[in-house]
């Protein structure tokens, strides 16, 4: 079903206020649960700083409550772009609730992934990023994610993502491919973006 | 050698070209060409999460490998409670790990029949194998920390027999730095099987070809003829593997192996292999692996090198003088897989050398040379578009030092696949064509083309057939299930 392009305003004001100060968990546990030695470390790495493959997000520091959430999103299906349905629907169907918390408890305690270089395209990114396009209604990004895109609550920490994760699911985003709970809102955005910008704004976040 | 098992129409001269060709049909007969479905049952990923073209490895499916095959997504282990809590566990799936795998072909032969000395029979101008081959895998996790890749294949020469396969255990220590420290303890009956790359002899390109190819027929170094398919050999070994540096993007990997011979099954023949076959390993033959894989975001480089010693005794009596062979080789792998891996390419090369220091054995006429050397150099690449079609290119030579007990004598019949000058040089080029009509269902084309082949271009056995006679065209389906 083709989407129709909206303008995201109070959808967007609305989602942003509603955004917790939560970031990554005060106590990390002492060692790696169980299941993110058997199954998570196998693609995303046992601290969640160095996933295999450039499309597999780093999960390090990222907020509790969003991997909490896209666990949860991909065990009932409502995540469904293709690599949450090859990767994570099978992951994530053997997990209960208790071992999803744990899981999500274990990576966001982690040390934050260190920055990587950017590219030709990470000034624009970074305008993007901080400013938005006003005339391609475009928000900017760190009104949701943060000033340095550390994320909250259920918006994802974004910071030293893999340049390539960030741009394909942008890409997701803008297909209406990715339509999970809260995807409404990044499709209303990322429509409005060219590819040259999703590759700009993806190449700025992986320096942060 | 073995002159109870040599028929007479075998000359013991050629004996040891007999070696390689039976090494070359056993190292075929080794690759599993396919993603096991019984892995895909445990984990729940589709069989291109693990491989790119079939049996190649990504990087997670070398993971999966170096952690035993333990990895389970799917709840499928039941666990039975004990009795009392200090007893062993028991877990046990409950969908059993077995899968099966079928092959046919047919194929044709450029210049007519030609007598392969390996399989004991002879190319024909076209030959239909159905089934090619027929292997049973249990594949797939036994315990928490132990997993199996066995399986029993059934060939064209009759009866089952043991193929390449591991039992391993594994289990990793991670660091706070990010690093992670894999290791693990493995059974196998074939050196090289354990490694995770595709760029070491087990696991080379292509991963099929028909039995009848004169490609089989061309001498091997010792390393590559020697499979759990061709002959009860068996190893007992560790590995490491050391993820390291900033993203875990760096692999360290040692391996290191001990290979007796053992009683065993040999494929379709018996623990006799053929006419002739090396005999067994005099005491304990060590085989040692290093590589080092570099990750980036969407593609990989690996580097490593192997080395073999071992003492074989010349007939299947395990005493006396013993051949030596020290084998030695360096291998390289890059890999590009891409944003979820639309498009998909892999190079690979490898040279391996062998010293070869013979015995002579008087009482079946077997004079070779005091020493030898045998070389191959493997280059080639693969390409895989939305996991559904794929090519591949590649080019092998192998030289050495003429010998006549080796490689020759002519025997006066044109379709025997000897050297007239004992010349064991030969190379040519390998194109595939593969489609995918599902991921565990594939139909493959193969063209062989001989440039030089046991010595020489044209007339290599001294009775007119030249190395273009034996270009090979091969038409596969595999199916697994």
């Amino acid at each position: 079903m083709k989407r129709r392009p909206a303008k995201p305003a109070l959808a967007f004001f609305l989602l942003c206020l509603g955004g917790t100060a939560s970031a990554a968990t005060a106590t990390p546990p002492p060692h790696p649960p169980s299941r993110v030695l058997t199954s998570c470390s196998m693609c995303h790495s046992t601290h969640g700083s160095d996933p295999r493959f450039g499309f597999i997000p780093r999960l390090a520091h990222q907020n509790q409550v969003y991997i909490i959430e896209q666990l949860k999103a991909f065990r009932d299906g409502s995540r469904s772009d293709p690599p949450a349905v090859m990767y994570m629907w099978p992951v994530s169907e053997a997990l209960n609730n208790h071992e999803i918390v744990a899981v999500a408890r274990w990576y966001a305690s982690q040390p934050a992934p260190r920055p990587q270089p950017g590219g030709q395209l990470t000034p624009a990114g970074k305008a993007i990023f901080q400013k938005g396009i006003l005339k391609q209604d475009v928000p900017a990004c760190m009104s949701c994610h943060g000033p340095v895109a550390a994320g909250s609550g259920i918006f994802p920490r974004l910071a030293g993502q893999n340049t390539e994760y960030l741009e394909e699911q942008l890409r997701f985003f803008k297909s209406g491919v990715r339509h999970d709970k809260n995807a409404d809102i990044m499709h209303m955005i990322a429509i409005h973006l060219t590819n040259r910008q999703i590759r700009a704004v993806a190449e700025y976040l992986t320096t942060l | 050698m073995n002159s109870g098992v040599c028929p007479t129409r075998l000359l013991p001269g050629r004996c040891l070209v007999l070696a390689g060709v039976l090494g070359l049909a056993a190292l075929a007969l080794s690759r599993p060409a396919s993603a096991i479905p019984s892995f895909a049952r445990q984990t729940g990923w589709s069989c291109s999460v693990c491989h790119t073209i079939f049996p190649q490895l990504t990087p997670i499916g070398r993971l999966f490998k170096l952690e035993g095959y333990t990895t389970a997504n799917l709840a499928n282990m039941q666990r039975l409670k004990q009795k009392l809590r200090r007893m062993a566990p028991l877990e046990l799936n409950r969908i059993p790990p077995v899968s099966i795998f079928i092959q046919a072909s047919d194929s044709f032969i450029q210049g007519g029949e030609a007598n392969q000395f390996g399989s004991g029979g002879t190319t024909g101008q076209g030959s239909v194998e159905f089934p090619q081959q027929v292997s049973l895998f249990y594949a797939g996790r036994v315990a928490s920390h132990i997993g199996a890749f066995f399986h029993l294949t059934y060939t064209h020469t009759g009866g089952f027999g043991v193929d390449d396969s591991d039992i391993r255990w594994a289990a990793h220590q991670s660091e706070p730095d990010g690093s992670t420290l894999i290791y693990g303890i493995e059974m196998n009956n074939t050196p090289t099987e354990p490694d995770p790359w595709n760029s070491v002899p087990d696991w080379d390109w292509p991963f099929y070809s028909s039995n009848y190819s004169p490609l089989r027929d061309i001498p091997a170094p010792y390393i590559v003829q020697a499979s759990g398919a061709s002959e009860p050999i068996a190893g007992v070994g560790g590995y490491l593997a050391y993820l390291f540096g900033q993203g875990e993007d760096h692999w360290l990997y040692l391996e290191a192996d001990l290979y007796r011979s053992g009683v065993g099954i040999g494929a379709g023949t018996g623990q006799v292999f053929g006419p002739y076959t090396f005999g067994p390993i005099q005491n304990i033959a060590p085989y040692l692996r290093i590589a080092f894989e570099q990750n980036y975001a969407t593609w990989n480089w690996e580097v490593g090198a192997l080395g073999m010693n071992t003492n074989v005794y010349p007939t299947s009596v395990a005493s006396g003088a013993s051949d030596r062979l020290l084998d030695y080789g360096l291998d390289s792998q890059v890999q590009y897989l891409g944003l979820s891996g639309e498009q998909i390419w892999t190079a690979h090369v490898s040279w391996i050398g062998e010293n070869q220091y013979w015995e002579p054995v008087p009482s079946i006429g077997f004079k070779p040379n005091a020493e030898d050397t045998l070389e191959t150099v493997r280059v080639n690449g693969q390409y895989l578009l939305n996991h559904r079609y794929g090519a591949g290119l590649g080019y092998f030579w192998v030289w050495g030092n003429p010998d006549l007990a080796l490689y020759g004598p002519p025997t006066g019949n044109p379709a025997d696949l000897v050297s007239a000058t004992g010349n064991p040089d030969s190379n040519g080029l390998i194109l595939e064509l593969d489609y995918l009509d599902a991921q565990n269902v594939e139909f493959s084309m193969q063209y062989t083309a001989f440039n030089r082949y046991l010595g020489a271009s044209s007339n290599y056995n001294g009775q007119g057939r030249n190395a273009s006679s034996n270009n090979f065209l091969s038409f596969l389906m595999w199916l697994t299930f």
